[in-house]
């Protein structure tokens, strides 16, 4: 087939020519357009590095006390507000103490225009500015974050809950944990580390919620692994008021792992009844707690483990058992099995 | 066949066996060896106490010690790099004067303690941080992205004091820890450890390999600066 072909008489031919040059010319169109996207990336992230190469000895020497604040929002212009909030935020990430305050301060007089920015449709939108409100201004922007806890969006509360679990800050944990039914599609576990992540100033805030047979079963769980992960040792006592007083497997063996961390030997009268539990999650639990709180009299009890018709329960009383050192129990518990 | 040489020339000598290890980074740019780095290190080797024979790098390993374990598994790897230990040739020239006593260390005024440290750190932004905060206090600063790079820094300069971060690439700040500690002249040099490991293993870890101090990140420079300043302060181990 030659071009003349396509020009000549058959309208097939003709128009198969007048598509493949259709074809042609789109492909043409979309190279040029992929080009000048390109160029037009390169030229943006030349002049951001260009801004940056300005900025950057001039937040050094805001740092090092050798410019003033106001030398530097100079530099700022009115367009580059957002991009030197980013920018403010990537050494926001690698300071703390006073140095941290001061990128905090060089902040706030551009932060309003980022909280303004929670009112934008977009889900990632708002989950970023209260990103960068908690991670630069949670002083002064505390409670718009607090108030994103509620937001429409899961995203945009769980980056609000995660910005408020700050270690060492433990005064937004109530506010968090109020609000921990509606992470539903997050990890247990998950949670429960972020909350621990706050420190042991949260413990008195954990051990209340778990003690509160108000609070859904879901959220205690959380808070008794979050108090698990603390290692609190006053978390022992509410773990076996909830043992007493509750039902639920997951709480329960929630606060199983507590005992098992901090438990003392008062506590064993609580976890005993539950070496007879339907679960054999909450039975492996209470052998284990048995085998490392007990004395002499409750070998015959341990003994028994090694009956359970679950496996399980016989691997964790012997790991407890070897990880105790009690290895004349565990060799009486051998020769006697 | 040992040399018997007077003392002036041992020093010399000496002097020149440091800048020939110093160089063997760049004579050993591409491998195989460059015949005349060979020539003059066997000379050198042959020179101190006769030829030697281990790793293809006789002249070497006589004269300057022990080639570390790791670099002979570089080498094997085709990794241009050598770290040699001079305690061979210290342990071999005399001393000039007789052993004496050390002197009591007194410590430096703040203000005269200015002086040349590496820093080993990949993020950018990091390492402005730190270059910037002591370059103000008046200190010497070279960085290096890697650990190898910073190995050969160490290895081919001199440096009171090194900022090492954990996580780099092709060598991280263990490992270099322990090669910079397998060189005599930096057998107690300072070693501040810049990480984002903050769990007790590590600190431990590091504290066994040789480091003096850790700070973790994120960090303030003003801390990391008084951290420096105590160490460059205290009395040499």
């Amino acid at each position: 087939m030659t071009w003349a072909a396509l020009a000549g008489p058959d309208p097939a031919l003709r128009l198969l020519g007048v598509g493949l040059l259709a074809l042609l010319l789109l492909i043409a169109v979309l190279i040029r357009t992929a080009l000048t996207y390109r160029a037009a990336n390169n030229r943006t992230r030349a002049q951001w590095s260009r801004r940056e190469a300005a900025w950057e000895p001039a937040v050094l020497g805001v740092l090092g006390g050798g410019m003033t604040d106001a030398e530097l929002h100079q530099l700022v212009g009115r367009d580059d507000r957002l991009y030197f909030i980013e920018y403010l935020l990537r050494f926001a990430r690698r300071l703390q103490g006073d140095e941290r305050a001061t990128i905090e301060r060089l902040a706030a007089p551009y932060l309003p225009v980022i909280a303004a920015r929670l009112d934008q449709r977009d889900d990632e939108f708002r989950a970023r500015a209260i990103n960068t409100l908690s991670s630069l201004g949670l002083a002064d922007y505390g409670r718009l974050v607090v108030a994103a806890l509620d937001d429409r969006s899961d995203l945009v509360a769980m980056v609000a809950a995660r910005s408020l679990a700050r270690p060492g800050v433990p005064e937004y944990a109530e506010e968090v944990l109020r609000r921990l039914g509606r992470f539903q599609q997050w990890r247990p576990s998950f949670l429960a580390s972020m909350l621990a992540q706050i420190g042991l100033d949260v413990a008195p805030v954990l051990r209340r919620t778990l003690a509160d047979a108000a609070v859904e079963p879901a959220v205690r769980t959380i808070a008794a692994e979050a108090l698990r992960e603390l290692h609190d040792p006053e978390a022992a006592d509410p773990a076996a008021l909830v043992l007493r007083t509750s039902d639920d497997r997951d709480l329960v063996a929630a606060s199983l792992g507590v005992l098992m961390e901090v438990g003392q030997r008062d506590h064993l009268e609580a976890v005993r009844p539950l070496i007879a539990a339907k679960e054999p999650i909450l039975r492996a639990r209470a052998y284990a707690i048995v085998a490392r709180l007990g004395g002499p009299d409750d070998v015959a009890v341990i003994r028994t483990a090694f009956q359970d018709d679950s496996p399980w329960v016989v691997i964790r009383v012997v790991d407890t058992l070897r990880a105790a050192g009690a290895l004349d129990v565990l060799a009486q518990l051998g020769e006697a099995s | 066949m040992a040399v018997e040489l007077d003392q002036e020339l041992m020093l010399e000598f000496k002097a020149a066996a440091r800048q020939a290890i110093a160089d063997l980074g760049t004579w050993l740019g591409a491998l195989p060896v460059d015949p005349t780095a060979q020539e003059r290190i066997t000379r050198l080797a042959h020179q101190l106490r006769g030829s030697g024979g281990a790793y293809g790098f006789p002249a070497v390993s006589t004269a300057a010690g022990r080639v570390e374990e790791s670099t002979r598994r570089a080498l094997r790897g085709r990794v241009n790099r050598l770290v040699v230990e001079l305690a061979a040739v210290d342990a071999a020239i005399p001393a000039s004067k007789p052993a004496s006593p050390s002197p009591p260390v007194v410590p430096i005024p703040a203000a005269d303690r200015r002086v040349r440290i590496l820093i080993a750190e990949d993020d950018r932004l990091t390492l402005s941080l730190i270059k910037d905060r002591l370059e103000r206090a008046g200190h010497q600063v070279d960085h290096r992205p890697d650990g190898i790079e910073a190995l050969d820094a160490a290895t081919s300069g001199s440096y009171a004091l090194f900022v090492i971060d954990v996580k780099m690439p092709r060598l991280d700040g263990f490992g270099l820890v322990q090669q910079i500690r397998a060189l005599p002249r930096y057998a107690t040099t300072p070693v501040l450890m810049l990480t984002a490991l903050g769990g007790p293993q590590d600190v431990v870890r590091g504290f066994q390999i040789g480091v003096d101090d850790y700070v973790r990140k994120p960090f303030s420079p003003t801390e990391l600066l008084a951290r420096i300043d105590r160490l460059l302060a205290r009395p040499a181990r």
